[in-house]
């Protein structure tokens, strides 16, 4: 056993730990000859001995009925078991408690937690949707972001149409119009430019308005021709059940030359010379790149004419896609591009 | 909540404050704060206990000081009208020495002394409540008891008879 070294005033500091039983046996050992020695000491350790005693008493005071009863309704503590008579505190019992009382209020803090969580969810989604609600639509419509605001400009010129008939020599629809829409941007880039040099008598809300409409007429478009292609049998059910719906047209094609100038001037004096007039925002034969650009109204009688002029330079036919846009009884809408040729 | 927490709460506030009333009063507290905040803590229940219980005891000392020990001004809730005697005292215990010495000293190593030896908490919990090294606790308990030792000695507060 190590020999263990300690003063009298060390002994005084250590009286509460030898009566709580914390010191180690050589230490127990060098107190109890100090003990005998020093009365001051010895009269230190009674004055906690009796000290110690009177806790031990001061720790057999117990709840009155009427307390406990009043604690364990003022704070749903559901005491219904008489108080243990030992005070300890342990470990074990911070096991679950097999209480009615507390697992109907524990559960119950869990549902109102949960009802929280999901008030609070319910708020927010409520909130972003008015936010986004109440945004401008413009930043939401990606597609349109791309498009050009589209003009009508023969609004005025409207009259009976022509009956409907069946589209042919179409191989993918959608591009097709995909590139009408490039045509018509191309179109207003050029109006743009051109409205520079002079003012064009062109009435804004209405170019919002056909702009609006034409992006709805062209989805309504895309998807009835959908609807077309998958069953004839049911498209002509509903035609039958819906009669006033009239179909327009725009004829188009692009064809590739050899001699771009003298094959674009030709056509366009022929057009000058039928009473063709421009459709579009540019004049007919703009020039853009290597090709130039017809956008123009003609009878519809010299569709054939137009046909055989330009099949003389390269296999050319109008081609024929249901359009959104009105177009004049007697009269055909039709877009032409002559293009040079790659050598 | 356990019974055993719940009496160790009525106890404490009991033993370290200087009415029943504002014992109660305190009692009623630290249990809605306990059951407010052991949801939230990941504490071990009994260290939240002893701070909890230990800050509201000095905030209650001390309002009662500045309400220069009035009581009749102080609001409490009719319920406790009804409660005449809340803890049950042993006929041979007297707390006449304890109330003295939490008049004289009212020092807070005193709240230790109720933890460790009255209420029988384990000391490493009082340690971790206390915030301070297990030395410093011991410590403190040897000066508290060394206090109690000196009141109840002969021709001090006497012990074992009615208050």
């Amino acid at each position: 056993m190590p020999k263990v070294h300690l003063t009298k005033f060390v002994c005084k500091e250590l009286v509460y730990d030898y009566l709580t039983g914390a010191l180690d046996a050589s230490r127990r050992e060098k107190f109890q000859e100090f003990l005998n020695e020093d009365l001051e000491l010895k009269k230190k350790l009674d004055r906690n001995k009796h000290a110690l005693q009177y806790v031990g008493e001061l720790k057999k005071i117990e709840l009155s009925e009427a307390y406990q009863s009043y604690l364990s309704e003022a704070h749903d503590l559901g005491l219904v078991e008489d108080f243990v008579e030992s005070p300890v505190v342990s470990h074990e019992e911070k096991a679950p408690q097999s209480n009615i009382w507390s697992d109907f209020w524990s559960e119950r803090g869990e549902l109102l937690k949960l009802i929280r969580r999901t008030t609070e969810a319910l708020s927010l989604a409520i909130v972003v949707f008015l936010v986004v609600s109440n945004l401008p639509k413009e930043l939401f419509d990606f597609e349109s972001k791309d498009k050009p605001t589209l003009l009508l400009t023969d609004k005025n010129k409207v009259g009976s149409v022509e009956s409907p008939a069946t589209t042919h020599g179409i191989e993918d629809e959608d591009e097709v119009i995909a590139d009408d829409i490039n045509e018509e941007a191309e179109e207003t880039a050029a109006q743009v430019a051109s409205s520079e040099k002079k003012e064009t008598p062109v009435e804004k809300p209405e170019k919002k308005q056909a702009s609006d409409s034409s992006s709805k007429n062209l989805a309504a478009n895309v998807a009835s021709k959908n609807a077309d292609s998958s069953s004839s049998a049911a498209v002509a059910k509903a035609e039958e059940k819906e009669p006033a719906k009239k179909n327009f047209y725009l004829y188009r094609s692009i064809i590739y030359v050899q001699d771009l100038i003298a094959v674009s001037d030709e056509f366009l004096t022929y057009l000058e010379a039928n009473g063709a007039k421009k459709a579009g925002q540019v004049k007919m034969g703009w020039e853009k790149n290597r090709s130039r650009y017809f956008h123009f109204h003609i009878d519809e009688s010299k569709r054939e004419e137009m046909e055989a002029i330009l099949s003389k330079y390269a296999p050319f036919r109008l081609n024929r896609y249901d359009h959104w846009r009105k177009t004049p009884e007697g009269k055909m809408r039709a877009i032409v591009e002559i293009r040079q040729k790659a050598n | 909540m356990t019974e055993a927490q719940v009496r160790a709460i009525a106890v404490f506030f009991y033993y370290v404050l200087p009415h029943e009333l504002l014992a109660m009063e305190a009692t009623d507290k630290a249990i809605k704060e306990l059951k407010a905040k052991k949801k939230k803590s990941e504490e071990i229940f009994e260290v939240l206990l002893i701070k909890t219980c230990n800050k509201i005891a000095r905030k209650k000392r001390k309002e009662y000081l500045s309400e220069s020990k009035d009581l009749a001004q102080h609001n409490f809730p009719k319920a406790y009208d009804k409660i005449k005697e809340p803890l049950i005292k042993p006929s041979t215990l007297s707390v006449a020495a304890w109330r003295q010495i939490l008049r004289d000293e009212g020092h807070e190593s005193l709240y230790l002394l109720v933890w460790a030896h009255v209420l029988e908490f384990p000391i490493d919990y009082i340690v971790l409540a206390s915030e301070c090294s297990h030395g410093t606790v011991m410590h403190r308990l040897s000066q508290s008891l060394n206090l109690l030792g000196s009141y109840l000695q002969p021709g001090g507060q006497s012990w074992g008879t009615n208050a």
